[in-house]
């Protein structure tokens, strides 16, 4: 199929017009600034085409005008008809009586001149303009011209036109010569040519340029067109030298019609595919014949730019065809951003530019959808870049914070080392104190036991003699004895470690709620242990009996199980889901089954999994034991939650109990602690016998607080060292995270991602461990947690977050999209980077630079 | 208690560290000593039949005789009737069954649908019967006309059955040589017999009692054996019963759904096709069909296994016996007289049908999971082919996609809009599959069970209720498909009004049609099931995939008012299953091994009529290595059906998950089979009329060169092109045999390799060796869109690997590659033939009748000449009379490296015109 039909037809009228003509040709001499140019054309050739709306009015001010005229010429035409039409009659008819064949001849003669000067005048008249087209009225003044983009196959098989045929004239268009040949070579199809045909009012052709891709063939004589077409030219060729072809439909639309091109811009042949930057670049064809490919592997030459055939493999000389298959193709766009494709894309009968420039071998109409998309994609840009712009300020604010919060924390942490230091001393001053005291009251307390048996014998002896001294002695006694217990106590074990031991067990306990937190909770571990052990016993209860677990042939056993058992038994092979001989729900976010249930083992072994997996769902009867564990776990889960909003709270760091060492007042309290040792220490007189009791409990218990105050410190002081080891970003702007988790429920699952420390996912009491913290990734725009609980027949659970842009901390998107490996998205400002934003506002100014200007006009 | 559930513990221990060693289940399937039937045919000894033919006489075209025991107190029952055909091109039809006149207590399955009416017609109207004495018999033997060159014989006493050629009387195949032959005719049950069978928890009730028929085939002049899939072993069949083999067990054909099946082992898999092919180099190639739908077992015997009772069969060194046992049916079986490979072939699918024309795309890239999970993944899965410029076809969507497993059904919350998904592939040119398996929910509220129920369109128990099986929704019932009133109902289904939420782009997948029952004995349906006309599932079992298959594939064509050619893919196979789509190899596994294997599991399916099949790319179970995943794509792009697809359980692995390099590894290996496809449909449509497979093995293309015979791992895709795969991590060098005769153009250099030796050819990343045979031209299309669609208006490219003789030729077939409009002709058809400089291009279609016409507008863009001794620098283009330039191009339009060969630039010469390139 062969189309020939000139794929692009202008056909306009136009009013010849001096000004214009000028106007419009200095625009061809600045055609940098065509685009403010423009304006003026449109006011210009808008007189022509527009419509008043008072015509009325002035149809009856015509006719009163007329009325008027009428009655002031009235008078004079009584007195002509009456007094001068009589006198001219009268010498006519004696002209003629005294000469009648003279009067006669002469009569023809000047009728004869007077047609034969209207003939002439006619004739040439017709010749000028109705070039053989004897009805055609013709428009006076007008002018019209095609534009006739011809293809190969055209050229090929069409019979030339003669050259004597009316109209091959050719043209000389003066200094507008070369840049409307430039134009109209761009415009034409692979191996074709583009003519243009300047008309005569009549639409019959006056001159034409044609221009031929390949061999240069322009036929140039002098310009012989009395109207002013360069200029109309010149207006539509920048036009489509930019590609805004939509304007120059809006420039002329009071008299213009551009009818195809409305529907998809033709950019030319020549630069089919092209991107600008690459324009001059393919422009160097037309003077040096070939050329090499980017890859350097061959030449080319200007014929085979774009003919549809691939001679660089790199795609080099197919911009615009698909001939090559790692070539690609520029679509311009305008009105929306320009795009690269696999040049796979052009001809294949789906639109991909919203220009449509990709399709036009006429398989599908592709409609201009630049402007709607672009507007979207613009307003979509505006709305990120609005959001960055808030964000970037947020995160100036983040940054701010994070670095007075980790000097503070700084701070702490050598106010800390130095309390720890003096502390330190202090517990060992009073450990030596204690010791001593401890050692006076044992000597005491020997010294007394001595004391007592001797009394006591005395007592014996006494007693019978005097009952006054018994009461006397009796007081003293109980006082005595509890000192007696105490000091017993220690004496059992090892003093100084004990207490240690008695002090830190706070601290341990607190570690390992945290430590709860982090892992796989050890309580629940406990819980289930117990649980599965349970299972185990009553499973083998259950099926022991009948199955011989001697059997090494697991599936030996299948023979024992239900139909409906078997069933899901093989299903489970293939599923490694829950062969659900109790439940017979499937769970598919807990995969701990590992191997088990593939393998089927034996009934033993399967039912055994059967528990353990469905004890999160069904069996909740079975936590009643534990229900104050859990009510535990929850407890602090909450606190956790609690969290999010205060930012400088850590979450499990904080949680010691640190209020009297917090280093608000930490000088005060230290003080105190040093003044009361010192005053203990002058106070207790250890060579004072007998020990101050009061004394020695005073020392004690000092001793004992400022040992556990020790090590509170101390344990502050190792999560603040830990804490200030994490890489929280080149500007510490990740620094708040360390203190925040975050939720994000999907379906039946709550996925809570605490940075720096793990992530998990949790379905009612059942926490399936996502991944410990890992590091950054892919510079600081994705957080790794891995090594997450095992997957059935996979990797371990993994979980990457990926970091966006957004004003608040949130976490909003969560998926799996490969098994067990799991993404999850969060927007944040610490992400609203400012070269980013930069980048998006230059993004936006490229678009809107590119959208055609009066475009809202239309 | 406590130690109780210790030792549970330390068994659970020991079970994981054992457990990954087998994970198929040997146990869970019967072998041959727990078949009776088998156990009892199997230690039969040569001679054991007893049977004489009596009563030979020619009726109705056919040799009809009777076979009776040659001492009457032998213990059979009843006189068998036998019946010889002769049919045209070489095909003798044997049916030994029981006397109908004798009334037997049921009458035995004949397995019906499978022949194609067209054969029938092909019958030869015998019209006498010569008798003489052979070699030193004491009794006649009955010869008959077979076909020109061969003739068929019935020997009296002992009875035994043969074809031999005319000439010199050389035997080609022949039956009950041995005298192994057993018919357990059908008996009422007597009291106090006992004839269930148990086997695990499941009881066979079996109320006829054995009915299993055995027999010994042995081929002529053979060197190999091959055939019998579906299972993963070699290509050539080794002996499984003889002198040197150990762990012996026949080579069983029952359709199982083995869980993680293991290569090189010859137990059967999803599918079975009872036709073996035998080679040799002295005689050629000869074939032996059994037409039974009932549980088979096959024995190749190794030379020497009758060697203590040798029976005096005329000697011939290169005789491979065969022994053939069934469980129920009839015999109805075929000799193929070949004599060459391809003659085997076409003999074989006169009788049971040609390759279905698949529709264009479906020759193409298919993308598949377990599970694409939801409507944005499939369109995220889409879009990142395109951004990859990666071209597929297909994507598909596996059982998650249903509600709750019922097909025809959507799960509405993650495919709300599944017209809307479809159009959307389908304006890029893409379909899509979506599976229907033949378990149908038991549920009340789903209406085709609530049909199926009402019409009793299921299978029964042998108590007559419907039988009810465990499969991936729960309880399930089957729908009869051996009924032709059920196939016809389920035709129906496939309607765009009854199939709501399905547009033309929909296409289907038959999974589980073994059929797969997860409590069912061996993981199928019990044998005492009852089928349409009281057929025991035993006696149909084989077939009930390919009944299931051919009512989808109808269906398909039906929802197209028979304008549109189906797409069905099946994982049971059974003869026949050809003529209704595509077949895959099941379940395997992401192994070096699995890899391997699935060339000879193929080539054998091919060999069996299947042109249309191909093994998971990737492997279903386990995570391919990113190398093996390459390698895979590499291999499989050159199977006759490239789909990839992974178990849910494994990681994603679309191509563009495993890095730049792999992705671009990836990309080229699918850019080389879209590159391909117009040969590959060429070699479909050669497929389509004569049988002759897409994917071959060597010897069927180089018969006489011994070295291809046993050779599985490298291939002939159609006749030019020659396939090694790559099987082992970081390989750098392959041996690859290319058989002799011509020279061979390697694929992706164009370097010539002299054939009939051994090369150790370098072996990169980028591919695995390929060579295009001298003396072929290929065409090819080489722009790449986003699918096959896009490419119909594309210019080709010729490649032209000429000879030592500087002669080559070729063909090209291309159609509108979706309706049936080509079986009235509208196609075209060129052969492409290089001599004296001058390529020509004329028309092999004959000219239509004018019914219905294709037109195509392609060019040819490029012209490849390899081998072309002299420098030319132009080329003449007839009638057009105008010249093209030739020039030094590149191979391939890539960047990069291309080797530079010498090219017609641009002739322009329309594919469908006759013309003349004359190369100046």
């Amino acid at each position: 199929m062969v189309d020939c039909r000139s794929l692009i037809e202008f056909c306009k009228a136009f009013e010849q017009h001096q000004n214009s003509y000028q106007r419009n040709n200095t625009q061809v001499h600045s055609r940098g600034h065509h685009i403010s140019n423009k304006k003026q054309t449109s006011s210009l050739a808008h007189p022509f085409c527009e419509h008043s709306p008072l015509a009325a009015i002035d149809v009856v001010l015509l006719l009163v005008v007329l009325g008027a005229l009428g009655f002031l010429t009235s008078p004079y035409l009584k007195f002509v008809a009456h007094e001068v039409l009589p006198i001219i009659s009268y010498l006519l008819v004696e002209a003629i009586s005294n000469a009648p064949v003279w009067y006669v001849v002469g009569l023809i003669l000047a009728f004869t001149v007077v047609i034969v000067t209207i003939a002439v005048w006619e004739f040439l008249d017709m010749q000028s303009r109705k070039c053989g087209k004897p009805f055609c009225k013709g428009l006076r003044k007008a002018v019209e011209f095609d534009i006739q983009l011809e293809s190969e196959e055209c050229v090929k098989y069409l019979p030339p036109i003669p050259t004597t045929a009316y109209g091959m004239k050719p043209l000389e268009l003066g200094d507008d010569h070369k840049e409307l040949e430039a134009e109209l070579k761009r415009m034409a199809p692979l191996n074709g040519r583009t003519v243009l045909i300047f008309r005569a009012p009549c639409g019959c052709p006056a001159g034409r340029l044609e221009v031929n891709i390949g061999q240069k063939r322009l036929l140039l004589t002098p310009f012989s067109v009395h109207f002013p077409i360069g200029g109309v030219i010149a207006v539509l060729a920048s036009g489509f030298s930019t590609g805004i072809l939509l304007d120059c439909c809006h420039v002329f639309s009071g008299c213009w019609l551009c009818g195809v091109l409305r529907s998809a811009s033709v950019p030319s042949a020549d630069l089919l595919g092209i991107p600008p930057e690459d324009e001059s670049y393919y422009k160097a064809l037309s003077t040096s014949g070939a050329m090499k490919c980017k890859d350097g592997s061959k030449k080319f030459t200007k014929s085979q730019l774009n003919d549809d055939f691939c001679d660089c493999p790199d795609g080099t000389d197919e911009p615009g065809t698909s001939a090559c298959p790692d070539g690609k193709f520029y679509c311009r766009n305008a009105g929306h951003a320009p795009l690269f494709m696999f040049s796979s894309r052009v001809n294949d009968g789906i639109c991909d530019c919203c220009d449509g420039s990709d399709e036009y071998d006429g398989q599908v109409k592709c409609s201009n959808t630049c402007w709607e998309a672009g507007k979207v994609a613009r307003d979509r840009l505006k709305k990120k870049i609005a959001t960055f712009q808030e964000g970037v300020t947020l995160r100036k604010q983040e940054i701010e914070q994070a670095k007075l919060a980790i000097a503070k924390d700084e701070v702490e942490l050598s106010k800390l080392k130095n309390e720890e230091k003096v502390l330190k001393g202090l517990v060992e001053q009073l450990k030596e104190h204690k010791e001593k005291i401890e050692k006076a009251e044992e000597k005491e307390r020997l010294q007394k036991e001595k004391e007592e048996k001797e009394k006591k014998e005395a007592e014996e002896a006494q007693r019978k003699k005097s009952k006054d001294v018994e009461e006397v002695s009796s007081q003293g006694k109980p006082l005595e004895s509890t000192n007696d217990d105490h000091i017993g106590l220690l004496e059992d074990s090892p003093s100084d470690k004990d207490v240690v031991e008695h002090s830190l067990d706070p601290v341990h306990e607190l570690e390992y709620a945290e430590r709860s937190g982090k892992d796989e909770p050890p309580i629940n571990e406990v819980q289930e242990d117990s649980a599965k052990k349970e299972e185990d016993s009553s499973v083998a209860h259950d099926s022991g009996s009948d199955t011989n677990i001697e059997e090494k042939d697991a599936s030996e056993n299948t023979e024992a199980l239900s139909k409906e058992e078997l069933g899901r038994l093989v299903a489970s092979r293939w599923t490694r889901d829950n062969t659900g001989q109790q439940t017979g729900e499937v769970d598919d976010g807990k995969d701990d089954r590992h191997e088990i249930s593939e393998e089927a083992p034996d009934d033993a072994h399967d039912e055994e999994y059967e528990g353990y997996e469905s004890e999160s769902e069904d069996d909740s009867q079975k936590y009643n034991e534990d229900d104050e564990e859990e009510d535990h776990v929850e407890d602090f889960e909450e606190e956790k939650h609690d969290d999010f909003s205060s930012p400088y709270r850590s979450v499990s760091d904080d949680e010691l109990d640190v209020s009297d060492i917090t280093t608000s007042s930490s000088s005060s309290w230290l003080e105190k602690i040093q003044q009361t040792v010192r005053n203990i220490l002058q106070a207790v007189n250890l060579f004072q016998t007998p020990v101050d009791v009061s004394e020695a409990a005073r020392v004690r218990k000092e001793y004992d607080e400022s040992s556990s105050k020790l090590s509170k410190i101390q344990s502050r002081i190792s999560s603040l060292t830990k804490k200030l080891n994490q890489d929280f970003g080149p500007e510490k702007e990740f620094y708040s995270f360390y203190s925040k988790c975050f939720e994000i429920k999907q379906n039946k699952y709550v996925y809570k991602i605490c940075p720096f420390k793990q992530a998990s996912q949790e379905e009612g009491h059942s926490t399936t461990r996502l991944g410990n913290w890992d590091k950054f990734e892919d510079a600081y725009k994705a957080m790794l947690f891995s090594s997450g609980d095992k997957c059935w027949n996979g990797p371990d659970r993994s979980l990457k977050v990926r970091l966006r842009c957004g004003l608040k901390n949130e976490a909003t998107d969560v998926d799996e999209p490969s098994r067990c490996e799991y993404v999850a998205l969060l927007s944040t400002p610490v992400l609203c980077v400012e070269e980013k934003l930069k980048e998006l506002q230059d993004k936006l100014d490229l678009m809107n630079k590119q959208q055609p200007q009066s475009h809202d006009e239309l | 208690m406590r130690s109780r559930v210790y030792l549970l513990f330390v068994y659970l221990l020991l079970f994981l560290s054992s457990s990954s060693v087998s994970s198929w289940k040997r146990d869970e399937f019967r072998n041959c000593n727990q078949t009776p039937f088998c156990k009892r045919a199997r230690s039969r000894k040569p001679g054991f039949s007893s049977l004489i033919a009596t009563h030979v006489s020619i009726s109705d075209g056919d040799l009809i005789a009777k076979l009776i025991p040659r001492n009457e107190k032998d213990p059979v029952v009843n006189p068998l009737i036998l019946t010889l055909s002769a049919y045209q091109d070489g095909v003798l039809r044997l049916k030994i069954d029981e006397d109908p006149s004798l009334d037997p207590p049921k009458k035995r399955f004949e397995v019906p649908d499978v022949i194609v009416p067209e054969f029938l017609n092909k019958k030869l109207w015998l019209q006498r019967l010569s008798e003489e004495v052979i070699g030193g018999d004491s009794g006649p033997s009955s010869v008959v006309y077979l076909s020109e060159g061969f003739e068929a014989v019935l020997r009296h006493d002992p009875f035994e059955v043969y074809v031999r050629e005319k000439e010199g009387g050389k035997r080609v195949v022949s039956f009950n040589s041995h005298g192994l032959f057993d018919f357990e005719q059908l008996r009422v049950k007597k009291e106090g017999e006992d004839w269930e069978e148990r086997f695990r928890s499941h009881t066979d009730t079996r109320p006829y009692g054995p009915q299993s028929i055995s027999f010994d085939v042995s081929f002529y002049g053979a060197d190999f054996v091959y055939g019998i899939p579906e299972r993963a072993t070699s290509l050539a069949l080794k002996p499984t019963k003889g002198p040197g083999v150990e762990e012996s067990e026949p080579y069983r054909l029952f359709n199982l759904d083995v869980f993680e099946y293991l290569h090189d082992s010859p137990f059967g898999l999803y599918g079975s096709i009872p036709f073996m092919i035998s080679h040799g180099k002295t005689r050629g190639t000869s074939g032996f069909f059994w037409l039974n739908a009932a549980e088979m077992q096959i024995d190749v015997l190794g030379s020497g296994w009758d060697a203590e009772e040798s029976i005096g069969l005329p000697s011939d060194r290169n005789r491979i016996d065969t022994l053939w046992m069934s469980e129920a049916g009839v015999v109805d079986a075929f000799f193929f007289v070949g004599p060459g490979p391809k003659d085997v072939v076409r003999q074989y699918t006169s009788v049971t049908g040609t390759q279905a024309l698949p529709q264009f795309f479906a020759t193409a890239y298919h993308q598949c999971r377990w599970n694409y999970r939801d409507e944005e993944d499939v369109a995220q899965v889409d879009l990142k082919f395109d951004e990859h410029d990666i071209p597929y076809d297909v994507l598909w969507l596996d059982i998650e996609h249903t509600d709750g497993k019922r097909y025809f059904t959507w799960d509405r919350v993650l495919f709300p809009t599944p017209e809307e998904m479809q159009k959307k592939l389908a304006a890029k040119g893409r379909h899509m599959v979506t599976i229907v398996d033949p378990h149908i929910k038991r549920d009340e509220s789903f209406h085709l069970h609530k049909e199926a129920t009402e019409k009793g369109y299921y299978v029964k128990e042998a108590s007559g209720k419907d039988y009810e099986g465990w499969c991936w929704p729960g309880s399930s019932s089957y729908p009869d498909m051996l009924n032709p009133e059920i196939r016809s109902w389920w035709t129906d289904k496939f309607s765009y009004e009854n199939y709501v939420g399905s547009t033309p782009s929909l296409y289907i997948w038959n999974d589980m049609n073994e059929p797969s029952v997860f409590n069912g004995p061996e993981v199928t349906m019990p044998r005492d099931a009852l089928h349409y006309g009281g057929v025991e599932h035993r006696e149909v079992h084989n077939a009930y995939g390919y009944y299931f298959h051919m009512a989808t594939a109808d269906g398909l064509v039906k929802r197209g008012n028979g304008k549109d050619r189906p797409f069905v893919l099946s994982r049971a196979v059974f003869p026949g299953s050809q003529r209704h789509g595509a077949i895959w190899t099941g379940d395997n596994t992401a192994e070096w091994e699995h890899l391997r294997v699935s060339v000879p599991m193929i080539l054998t399916l091919g060999l069996s009529g299947v042109a249309f099949s191909g093994a998971d790319v990737g492997g279903f179970f386990g995570n391919p290595e990113p190398e093996l995943l390459v390698r895979w794509y590499q291999l499989g792009a050159y199977y006759p059906f490239f789909r990839a697809h992974a178990h849910q359980d494994t990681k994603r692995r679309e191509p563009w998950l495993f890095g730049e390099r792999n992705t671009e590894l990836i990309r080229e290996a699918i850019h080389v089979r879209y590159m391909l496809l117009p040969y590959f449909y060429t070699l479909f449509r050669e497929a389509n009329t004569s049988g002759v497979p897409v994917m071959r093995p060597l010897w069927m293309e180089f018969p006489a060169d011994e070295a291809t015979f046993s050779n599985d791992e490298a291939f002939m895709v159609g006749s030019s092109l020659l396939v090694q795969g790559i099987f082992t991590e970081r390989a750098k060098h392959a041996s690859v045999y290319l058989p002799s005769g011509q020279s061979w153009y390697y694929l992706s250099s164009g370097t010539t390799y002299k054939g009939g030796t051994t090369h150790k050819i370098q072996v990169s990343e980028d591919s695995i060796p390929a060579f295009q045979r001298a003396g072929t031209i290929m065409p090819r299309k080489d722009r790449f869109r986003r699918s096959s669609t896009q490419m119909a208006n594309d210019p080709y490219t010729l490649v032209i690997a000429l000879n030592s003789t500087q002669e080559a030729e070729g063909e090209l077939y291309a159609d509108d590659g979706k309706s049936f409009e080509f079986a009235q002709g509208a196609y075209l058809h060129r052969h492409f033939v290089f001599s004296d400089g001058k390529l020509t291009s004329s028309n092999v279609a004959p000219y239509a009748s004018g019914k219905s016409q294709f037109s195509s507008g392609c060019n040819i863009e490029r012209i490849v000449l390899l081998g072309y001794s002299g420098r030319p620098k132009s080329a003449l283009i007839e009638p057009a009379n105008h010249k093209a330039d030739i020039e030094m191009g590149p191979l391939y339009l890539r960047t990069g490296s291309s080797p530079t060969v010498l090219t017609i630039r641009k002739p322009n010469v329309r594919i469908e015109d006759d013309w003349t390139i004359r190369v100046m």
